[in-house]
């Protein structure tokens, strides 16, 4: 499941991932937590808003499977994030997942890779962005 | 009976207020989210490296919203605008989860109403799982006459 880390250098991007947003995921009540602007059409356009937004923490999402795919069992111990949401995503969009290695350090307990990670539209445009970093043990 | 809980708003929420609420993290609420976002990596629903079903470790950041829910009446509107989260240990599914929120700031920026909380999530045997500080605005909408 993992990468291979003796290989992942500063600079290297990690493999990424392509998602579609759709009305029926952002609707789920565990997403959407009752919030109407998450899937109701009406309320989102009176808060100004061209349709329903999705919850941020779905791209987020996003992130973390990449992680966990490229880091596995050490993103899922003891990983860490820090996020903006920039733009919103809506009902169709298509979402690139990306990350890069921007720091490899020794530490105590293993390797410590920091990484920008940030999730981009079907216009390239940023609608996360972020870093995060794992310490790989192994 | 009607609910006379407050509308988590900028006038019900207050610097220093705390909540907590508790759960159980069952396999169906983690087929819900990995539905949600197409995530179809066995550990959250089979074998792990951590001997059994573990939740994807962001599930309980978003479940952190809920931190709230027995305070306030159901209020739309709100919107998560940035984090910053640190996985403590693998969540197994299946355990009873508390969560314990405070709020720690209050401001308006640009003209919108915003409020940043910290957040730990614990499992059954009180281990820390996640720890988390956010921001949110209230609204979209802007106030008038407030903020730069």
């Amino acid at each position: 499941m993992s990468v291979d880390v003796k290989q992942l250098e500063v600079g290297q991007d990690l493999p990424g991932l392509t998602k579609r947003m759709t009305i029926e995921q952002m609707s789920l009540p565990l997403w959407s937590g009752g919030n109407k602007i998450h899937f109701d059409e009406e309320f989102a356009r009176a808060q100004g808003l061209p349709g329903p937004i999705a919850t941020g923490e779905m791209s987020v999402a996003y992130i973390s499977e990449m992680l966990t795919r490229a880091f596995g069992a050490d993103w899922v111990r003891g990983g860490r994030i820090s996020f903006k949401f920039v733009r919103s995503l809506y009902a169709g969009d298509t979402v690139a997942v990306r990350g890069r290695v921007t720091g490899r350090h020794p530490t105590h307990s293993g390797t410590r890779f920091d990484l920008d990670v940030w999730c981009e539209n079907q216009d390239g445009a940023t609608v996360t962005a972020g870093e995060a970093s794992v310490i790989v043990t192994a | 009976m009607p609910d006379d809980k407050p509308p988590f708003d900028w006038d019900h929420v207050h610097v220093g207020q705390r909540f907590a609420n508790e759960f159980d993290l069952t396999p169906e609420m983690v087929a819900e989210y990995t539905h949600g976002v197409d995530d179809q990596t066995e550990w959250w629903r089979g074998d792990s490296p951590f001997g059994g079903p573990v939740a994807p470790p962001l599930m309980l950041s978003h479940l952190m919203a809920k931190v709230s829910a027995n305070d306030f009446a159901p209020t739309s509107g709100r919107v998560h605008t940035s984090s910053s989260t640190q996985v403590v240990e693998p969540v197994r599914v299946g355990q009873r989860i508390r969560i314990e929120g405070e709020i720690t700031e209050k401001y308006i920026k640009r003209g919108r109403r915003y409020f940043r909380m910290t957040c730990h999530a614990f499992g059954e045997a009180g281990n820390e799982l996640l720890r988390e500080e956010r921001e949110s605005l209230f609204s979209l909408q802007k106030v008038e006459g407030e903020g730069t």
